[in-house]
């Protein structure tokens, strides 16, 4: 009864409610998604019984409908603003950023989860409340660092925020910079710190820095728009494209939302194919006439039509647009994928894969894409970014094919015992979104729901792997790359068609598996947050470094993991006493004998001066790591303070900077 | 009576308002924040417009896809050409979100016409 009156409330374009379990199902992109004749025929027939069963009682149901969620997310709103007002970040341990947050946060987490869960089940939940608890859940998981944390999140942030510096000084990139070799790659890759300039400048702040902070809750509310458009060109039943998102949301855990090239980048990536999948889509086709020997698409769209039949979907594939529209399309398409191949060296391979997947499986009708993608993309490497990749082709080429190198994952005997379970954590959390995807996968083949693409899509980032080891992350790129699929997929598993019931069962299933999946994130996301936050005293400190110094300094960092590079980095040589190339016996000598160990290094007379900076975030880095034993960054520094031959420029409760005895004032 | 193109008419007075903030130095947080709201979805929004897709989940998307696109492809043309200026940046970009919005307009004139003619 309440089903039929809430189907009275839609247009049969614009919502339809399931026979069988009154499942609401939505349209496709354009919302003209096409069903059966039948369908519509037996919902114009029960539009008609509609208006008669409009009692008092579904009025009520649908108010309450919006009422229990909304209180929900407001209790979990005051429940969270309460739990950032008591955090102690500088109690963060190897645990994380967890190890400090009160239940209250939990609470908030609770309340949000067991509130999707039953307004996912519910067919009268409007879908702006659906929305709404991924943007809680945003807001929760990722927006917590940022609004919680007083100084920049992630010592790279910094870094990025230097090479907008650098164009807002200079109005311009230098691609064959050669200071600091490791941010060469953003002179040749400048778009994302182009549009940071932008803006910086535009908005009227001194320093990108004043907003960069804000980086992850940005990028993971707009990458809403395409997941959505993503989940819903081939995904009627609404329930899954919403539980699509939340799985994604709640296993993203790689942490490539901050202020950085490859968050611009993804968002760009999951717009290409949520246009793709909504408006290129297609499917192989019966009765295929092959041309000839060389009918290559032919002959692949009878391959797959030999091999998986004639494919039945929940939904309407490939919405019809008109000629002007489909043009208009293809433009945006090609903006974008001109602009991914010109602000990221990763990403553009992950488009041509995930691109190139679908041209293969005939499920795009825009078959070309992927070598326009790789056209665009060597044009860029070959005229604009030459300096860097002429520079690294050795290692480039080296590593192609290098599977055992570049497949390594973290060592955990070398890791702290927080790090140990952190790094679990993660492992637990992709093992199951990926275990998840594929039951899901095959609950809904079982069902006679086809998700080709959406398995393409999310095993088209491997190859990666023989390609390069991207500094020792390519498994966790693949992985981010491959996650908005799989969560599609793994959400099948609770809802493998619009015919399938949304059981109290299947609500349970869903707030436990969504709890394993956050205890998982909250560990794996905010793992690293003990060397991820920097105090105000630390910035402080940074500050004072880069205000004192004058250009042509040598800077020596303990570790690299400090607020560093974010002001005038091109006029000083950054280098660290533990980074990847230090070797061991180098290490040991830093441990047995500091003073001599440090000196050989700041007393470089090429430099107009020399400064060391010891900072709490570095040993946290050091100790988490065990790049060096616990305590050893502190013997060395009380080893050079009490040296006669260096002395202390700036001090405070978390940073100390000296310099070398012997060096004379230098104003800047 | 006609109706009025109210996403066409609020690009264009998101635009005045952003170059307005800047030129008279409206200060934190209200520069930044009208010049981000304009740069995140004035550009592109009337361009998805002319498309005329049904869904408004989609033009939104699409919208702000492409003004950040539009944003990137500018500002970078400006830096790679050694032109740069966040001033003429922002100028291309309400040059195109007002001709994107003059047009969107037009064309739902256009369109209301012949609604009314047929």
């Amino acid at each position: 009864m309440v089903c039929r009156a809430q189907e009275a409330q839609s247009s049969t374009v614009i919502a339809r409610i399931d026979d069988e379990n009154c499942q609401k199902v939505e349209p496709g992109i354009l919302g003209n998604a096409r069903g059966s004749r039948e369908e519509d025929q037996q919902m114009n027939t029960r539009d008609l019984h509609a208006e008669r069963t409009w009692w008092p009682a579904a009025r009520v149901a649908a108010v309450g409908a919006i009422l229990v969620p909304g209180l929900a997310l407001t209790l979990a709103g005051a429940a969270w603003a309460s739990a950032l007002l008591g955090l102690d970040l500088r109690q963060i341990n190897d645990y994380g950023l967890v190890s400090v947050l009160p239940p209250a946060y939990f609470v908030a987490l609770a309340l949000v989860t067991l509130s999707f869960g039953w307004a996912l089940n519910n067919r009268l939940t409007p879908s702006w409340l659906l929305l709404l608890h991924i943007v809680f859940l945003i807001l929760f998981v990722y927006g917590t660092p940022s609004l919680a944390y007083d100084t920049l999140r992630y010592s790279w942030a910094w870094k990025h925020v230097g090479i907008v510096d650098y164009i807002q000084r200079w109005g311009m990139v230098d691609p064959s910079i050669t200071s600091l070799a490791d941010l060469s790659a953003y002179h040749n890759w400048p778009g994302f710190f182009a549009l940071g300039a932008l803006l910086t400048q535009a908005g009227g702040f001194a320093s990108a820095l004043q907003f960069a902070g804000l980086a992850p809750l940005f990028f993971n509310i707009v990458d809403i728009g395409p997941l959505w458009l993503i989940a819903s060109a081939l995904v009627r039943d609404r329930r899954l494209r919403w539980l699509a998102l939340w799985f994604f949301f709640l296993a993203n855990w790689i942490g490539q939302d901050y202020f950085a090239p490859q968050a611009l980048g993804y968002f760009f990536f999951l717009a290409v194919i949520g246009v793709t999948l909504a408006w290129f889509s297609t499917r192989p086709r019966a009765a295929v006439k092959v041309g000839g020997r060389w009918d290559v698409q032919a002959r692949l769209e009878a391959f797959w039509y030999r091999l998986l039949g004639p494919e039945r979907s929940d939904t309407a594939l490939a919405v019809k647009a008109s000629p002007g529209q489909r043009l208009g399309l293809m433009a945006l398409i090609v903006l974008l994928l001109g602009v991914v191949a010109s602000i990221h060296q990763l990403t553009p391979f992950m488009v041509i894969l995930a691109l190139g997947a679908l041209a293969v499986a005939y499920r795009i009708s825009a078959r070309t894409l992927p070598v326009l993608m790789a056209v665009i993309t060597a044009t860029w490497m070959l005229y604009m970014a030459w300096a860097f990749v002429g520079g690294n082709l050795t290692w480039i080429i080296h590593s192609f094919g290098r599977l055992d190198r570049n497949s390594t994952v973290t060592d955990l005997a070398h890791l702290s015992q927080g790090q140990v379970v952190v790094a679990l954590a993660a492992r637990g959390l992709t093992l199951l979104i990926g275990v998840l995807g594929i039951a899901g996968a095959v609950r809904r083949w079982r069902w006679g729901q086809r998700d080709v693409s959406f398995m393409f899509l999310a095993v088209a980032p491997l190859p990666m792997v023989f390609a390069n080891s991207y500094s020792g992350e390519i498994t966790f790129r693949i992985y981010f790359f491959a996650l908005p699929f799989v969560a599609v997929l793994a959400a099948g598993l609770l809802y493998p068609s619009p015919a399938a019931s949304g059981s109290r069962r299947v609500t349970l299933a869903l707030v436990g598996l969504s709890v394993l999946l956050l205890a998982g994130l909250l560990l794996a996301y905010y793992g690293r947050e003990r060397m991820n936050y920097f105090t105000p005293e630390e910035v402080t400190a940074a500050r004072y470094l880069y205000n004192t110094a004058p250009p042509k300094s040598l800077v020596v960092g303990i570790d690299y993991d400090y607020p560093s590079v974010f002001t005038n980095y091109e006029q000083y040589t950054h280098v660290t006493l533990t980074g990847q190339s230090i070797t061991k016996s180098q290490l040991e000598r830093l441990r047995d004998d500091p003073v001599t160990a440090v000196t050989r290094v700041m007393s470089d007379p090429t430099y107009a001066a020399t400064y060391l900076i010891i900072t709490r975030s570095q040993k946290a880095h050091i100790e988490m790591d065990s790049i060096l034993p616990a305590g050893t960054v502190d013997q060395i520094e009380q080893a050079l303070l009490q040296s006669d031959e260096y002395k202390v420029i700036y001090q405070n409760q978390d940073a100390t900077i000296m310099t070398l005895a012997s060096q004379r004032e230098v104003a800047r | 009576m006609r109706r009025l193109n109210w996403p066409a008419v609020l690009v264009i007075l998101l635009a005045l308002i952003a170059d307005l903030s800047i030129v008279a130095d409206f200060g934190q947080p209200w520069r930044p924040l009208l010049v981000f709201a304009f740069l995140v979805i004035g550009p592109g929004l009337p361009l998805v417009r002319l498309l005329r897709l049904s869904q408004p989940g989609a033009v939104l998307t699409l919208a702000v896809v492409l003004s950040l696109a539009l944003d990137t492809a500018v500002a970078e043309g400006l830096v790679m050409t050694r032109l740069w200026s966040a001033g003429a940046a922002l100028a291309i970009l309400i040059i195109v979100a007002v001709a994107g919005a003059g047009a969107d307009l037009l064309a739902s004139s256009r369109r209301e016409s012949r609604g009314l003619l047929q």
